[in-house]
């Protein structure tokens, strides 16, 4: 995805996958091909992320979409694959959390 | 005491003395021809040494002449330093001036040796006395750990130590005149005291490997089906190796008897050797310099095997504790450091203090000294116990114990995983990260993604490696054939930048 030269649009935009694949792949999969990296690959099984990679992965929402998952949010379960982080991305946007 | 192995020896020489002791390249050596040669090399030892009182330093390569100078300067009665001669010059020169070295010999000019002996001058005597009587708590070998910290220590063993365990090896192994045992250890390693020491004081013949061909699958096979080997001791790396070059060859049939030691030996590996070693029957060897062999589990080929190998029986005469936590020795099942006593143990370390490693237990059988092994290991239901693994790979990962051996194995299960190294990285917040280095049997077999969901069906999460890393190229290894995780940790120390976070746009 191309940066974006403006303000976040007012309506939310879509959270790609491939977008947070991409993400989780760099961060914290170095060397891996970010299409490797099914949706629902469980990322707390396996160790990818801790609670640590949770947090990181919320500032990184709130960098790139402009969205802030609300601390009641900020659970493990909801950061478990890229799936998962797509559906807690969408559900702090349709609620207060987006800006 | 009445006969120690080196006698046992001299009494083969003179009664079988056209007998074959030892094979090396295309030469045999016959047990009277390796006794002259003895015989001259000890009283060129008499002579360079005649303080029979202080060590004789030894630095020299594997060959046949090294083995007569081992045996002459025991004749003599000498205590012998035999460290490995890899060891670079400055840490050598402080290891034999720590044992107290008169002399350093060799069987070439070469830097610290102070003599050089020729076991084949003509103007020596090729008979002489007896081995010189020697109290049965008298130092023969002072052989050294692996030094993978810091300098080797000197662990000297009496010839009663040596000549018990050797009366030990020869009945488990059933080594007999005419028994053909294949020595792949370099000579200052303790597997000799099997391969080589026992082998000649029970007049078999020790095949002996070239260590500066020991990677040579071929010639490995060679030397065991051309020479009748029956006894094969050695590290994992060795019996891999067995089984790459039996590929499209016929089985061995002739191996009774194969010892795994030094290592554990991984699933991929025992697998192997199914089709490769018919008729052998397997042994788990737990032992260590210090002590020597102290338990053996003879794995039954017709169950199931299971990885980790346990570690089985403690040897007739062993004693041993596993303690727990609390410092107190467990009687059901559990976790702790393993302590034996063993009939072949050293007294203790001669260059380093001795009392962090040796002592009595409270719980232990009064009066006898416990070596702490450093092993950590599983007593099970049925009181069968099993290692994890070394209390010094044993690291904290985000508060939770995790030993790095345990996750290597775990990851060299994997069919795909040829090589394992796992190493814990000091990191400020989990306290350790692990990163693992593997190498494929086929690049791109197998897939990060894949080996951590695979880790994660077999372990905790704090086990599983930060980062897993596969390469191309062999891991690298020590001279004993162990995989040098020191050099792994040192090459990631320099590139640790790269794992860094980046920064997110």
């Amino acid at each position: 995805m191309s940066a974006q030269p403006h303000p976040a649009p007012p309506t939310a935009p879509a959270v790609s996958e491939d977008d947070i694949a991409a993400f989780v792949v760099e961060r914290f999969l170095p060397g891996v091909d970010a299409a490797e990296l099914d949706a629902e690959y469980d990322l707390l099984a396996t160790a990818v992320i801790d609670s640590l990679g949770v947090l990181r992965i919320a500032e990184w929402l709130a960098d790139r979409y402009r969205i802030v998952v609300p601390d009641t949010e900020l659970t493990s379960r909801n950061f478990r694959s890229v799936g998962a982080i797509r559906s807690t991305a969408e559900r702090a946007a349709a609620g207060e959390g987006h800006v | 005491m009445t006969g120690t192995f080196v006698t046992r020896f001299a009494q083969h020489a003179a009664t079988r003395p056209a007998a074959p002791a030892l094979v090396w390249e295309d030469r045999t050596i016959g047990y009277a021809e390796l006794y002259a040669m003895a015989c001259r090399a000890r009283a060129q030892v008499e002579t360079a040494a005649p303080d029979a009182s202080r060590p004789v330093g030894l630095r020299m390569r594997k060959s046949p002449e090294a083995v007569a100078l081992v045996l002459g300067a025991l004749m003599a009665g000498r205590r012998i330093l035999l460290p490995s001669h890899e060891l670079p010059d400055t840490p050598a020169k402080e290891l034999y001036e720590q044992a107290g070295c008169g002399v350093v010999l060799g069987l070439a000019a070469g830097p610290l040796i102070d003599q050089v002996v020729d076991p084949h001058t003509v103007s020596g005597s090729a008979g002489g006395p007896p081995p010189t009587p020697v109290a049965d708590d008298a130092i023969g070998f002072m052989l050294t750990t692996s030094g993978s910290t810091g300098l080797p220590k000197i662990v000297p063993l009496s010839f009663g130590a040596v000549t018990r365990f050797t009366a030990w090896g020869a009945e488990t192994f059933g080594i007999t005149p005419g028994t053909a045992v294949l020595n792949y250890a370099p000579l200052n390693f303790d597997l000799c005291l099997l391969d080589v020491w026992t082998t000649l004081a029970y007049g078999g013949t020790v095949v002996l490997v070239d260590p500066d061909r020991g990677a040579s699958a071929g010639y490995l096979r060679d030397l065991v089906v051309d020479h009748r080997v029956s006894l094969i001791q050695g590290v994992p790396l060795l019996f891999q190796l067995l089984v790459e070059a039996a590929a499209g060859e016929e089985p061995l049939a002739g191996p009774e008897h194969l010892v795994f030691a030094g290592d554990s030996m991984p699933a991929r590996v025992l697998a192997g050797l199914f089709t490769v070693f018919p008729k052998a029957r397997w042994y788990n060897n737990y032992g260590c310099t210090e002590t020597n062999n102290s338990f053996l589990h003879e794995v039954d080929r017709a169950r199931p095997v299971r990885t980790p190998l346990p570690i089985g029986r403690p040897l007739p005469g062993v004693s041993w504790l596993v303690v727990g936590g609390n410092g107190r020795a467990l009687t059901g099942p559990g976790q702790g450091e393993l302590l034996v006593n063993t009939p072949f143990q050293t007294t203790g370390y001669t260059n380093v203090p001795s009392e962090e490693k040796f002592g009595p237990h409270p719980d232990g059988v009064p009066g006898l000294v416990y070596y702490h092994s450093g092993d950590i290991a599983t007593r099970h239901e049925d009181g069968s116990l099993s290692i994890l693994g070394r209390t010094d790979f044993m690291v904290k990962v985000r508060g939770f114990q995790v030993s790095t051996q345990q996750v290597e194995g775990i990851l060299l299960d994997h069919p795909a995983v040829v090589e394992a190294a796992v190493v814990a990285i000091p990191d400020p917040v989990a306290g350790h990260r692990l990163h693992a280095r593997l190498r494929l049997a086929e690049p791109g077999s197998v897939g990060v993604l894949a080996l951590r969901q695979y880790c994660a069906e077999r372990t905790v999460r704090a086990a599983i490696p930060g980062v897993i890393e596969t390469v191309a190229d062999p891991l690298p290894r020590t001279s004993t054939g162990k995989i040098d995780r020191n050099r792994i940790r040192e090459s990631l120390a320099g590139a640790s930048i790269s794992h860094a976070p980046r920064g997110s746009s």
